[in-house]
């Protein structure tokens, strides 16, 4: 056996007891030949009876007695002291992520529905106060084949006169607007705002690391611009009031884990 | 003719107090209050936040009992669950304060480690459970969790993972780098505070090995 052999087996081992004569003869053998590999195992057999010792020691350790008497009381009375929220096992059953992902769809299509379908609809309203009548009716699609170096350092295609531009429908212009420009070479108000607030989702760092990320559904809010200063974003004072959408991750135990901003 | 309550299942005993006895309530307290107690306390390092997690436990099973599915696990799992649950959130609470004498701790437990090859070699019984309480403290929560049940109330892996709620691996992972952390951490001031003489014991191919093998920690 060679040390890295030794310290495979070593970490396969359950640890709870002190290895025993005849069960690990092998890492016995190789730590008397080796001074390093010997260290390691008297390390791990001394923390093993270490650990046995608190694990004796504590077994006379019980809750105080009053706690016993008032939890009675308690019960006898039925009375229901300040509410725990319990979570004993984390709920992961695949039911609940979809009737929640269902849920989820439904109030985003209706969303959407209104969104595209209601303002129309709507006699009082017209087209141009819908939507910036240069962006809905003059907008140009930028052309899929532009080159990388277009592409600005956010990402975003610049929206300089000299890029060749195609006329394309308004109607696509409303579905997709941040991928169009104004035909006067100017951003439309629509890609102003999501060059401003457009982010991936940044997590929310004041969680543990072991569990920020564990899973979690992805919820679409609206938040004030000036509550995008508490998450260190940028936003537009002047209209800090506005309220825009993000998509927030949650987490099984309802505590928000990331956070992204949509447009 | 009923069975005594002592020997009654925690079934039996849970059925009974949801039904409203408080006997039977008073029998599963006794039964699980010491392992509950003791993970809380070890958790926290306070008695007084142990005594309330207890409690906490024990009111959420009488009011919420019938959540516990006995197919998903002991009904101690269960138990384990919610105080580990309730720990988590006061631990996060506690994350904002830093106790002022714990420099001083640290330097005391400290001390007792330096000039030893062995840790625990010369150190008395008291010590030793005093030195290694200090470590198990010191760990991140989630690798303190995982030392508490399965290297000191004896829960196997598969039950950890039932209380943490993750996978059976990741419950042997966080072990095996746990006890590797309290092993530096029992090592650590020797090896930083080393004397030029214990260096020069320990140099040759073997001082390499030991710090490569103390890296790869």
């Amino acid at each position: 056996m060679n040390c890295d052999e030794f310290s495979k087996r070593l970490d396969e081992h359950d640890f709870r007891s002190q290895l025993r004569h005849g069960d690990d003869d092998a890492l016995r053998d190789h730590a008397v030949i080796c001074s390093t590999c010997n260290i390691r195992l008297e390390m791990e057999e001394s923390l093993t009876a270490g650990l046995k010792m608190l694990a004796d020691d504590d077994r006379k350790i019980a809750a105080p007695l009053f706690l016993r008497n008032d939890l009675l009381e308690a019960f006898e009375r039925g009375s229901k002291p300040t509410r725990v929220n319990v979570v004993a096992f984390p709920v992961r059953s695949n039911w609940t992520r979809w009737a929640l992902a269902a849920a989820a769809s439904i109030i985003l299509g209706s969303v959407l529905f209104f969104a595209r379908w209601a303002p129309l609809s709507d006699p009082n309203r017209t087209a141009s106060n819908v939507i910036p009548a240069a962006a809905f009716e003059f907008s140009v699609e930028l052309p899929t084949t532009v080159s990388r170096d277009t592409k600005d350092k956010t990402g975003l295609i610049p929206a300089g006169p000299d890029l060749a531009m195609s006329l394309r429908p308004s109607s696509i212009a409303h579905r997709t607007p941040q991928r169009f420009v104004q035909a006067n070479g100017t951003r439309t108000e629509t890609q102003i705002a999501s060059n401003e607030v457009k982010s991936e989702f940044v997590p929310l760092t004041y969680l543990n690391d072991a569990t920020a990320m564990d899973g979690g559904i992805v919820v679409r809010v609206e938040i004030a611009r000036e509550q995008l200063a508490t998450l260190g974003l940028p936003f537009d004072l002047e209209r800090a009031d506005d309220v825009i959408k993000a998509d927030i991750v949650l987490g099984d135990d309802g505590v928000a884990r990331a956070i992204r901003l949509v447009q | 003719m009923s069975k005594p309550l002592t020997k009654a299942s925690d079934s039996e005993l849970l059925r009974l107090m949801l039904d409203g006895d408080s006997m039977a309530f008073a029998s599963l307290y006794d039964r699980h209050q010491g392992c509950i107690y003791r993970f809380a306390l070890r958790m926290s390092d306070s008695e007084a936040t142990a005594g309330d997690v207890t409690h906490d436990v024990f009111i959420a099973l009488a009011r919420d009992g019938e959540q516990y599915d006995p197919e998903r696990g002991t009904l101690a799992a269960y138990l384990y669950g919610i105080a580990r649950h309730r720990l988590l959130k006061l631990l996060k609470k506690e994350r904002n304060f830093v106790s002022l004498d714990e420099d001083e701790d640290e330097a005391t437990w400290g001390e007792k480690l330096l000039s030893k090859s062995n840790p625990f070699s010369e150190l008395s019984r008291s010590e030793t459970i005093e030195t290694v309480r200090h470590a198990i403290h010191a760990l991140p929560p989630h690798y303190r969790e995982v030392v508490l049940l399965c290297n000191m109330h004896e829960l196997n892996y598969e039950q950890a993972a039932e209380v943490i709620g993750c996978a059976v691996g990741t419950v042997r992972s966080r072990l095996h780098r746990a006890r590797n952390l309290l092993i530096e951490k029992l090592q650590g001031l020797r090896s930083i505070e080393a004397s030029p003489r214990t260096d020069s014991e320990t140099e040759g191919p073997n001082s390499r090995d030991l710090t490569r093998t103390r890296i790869a920690i």
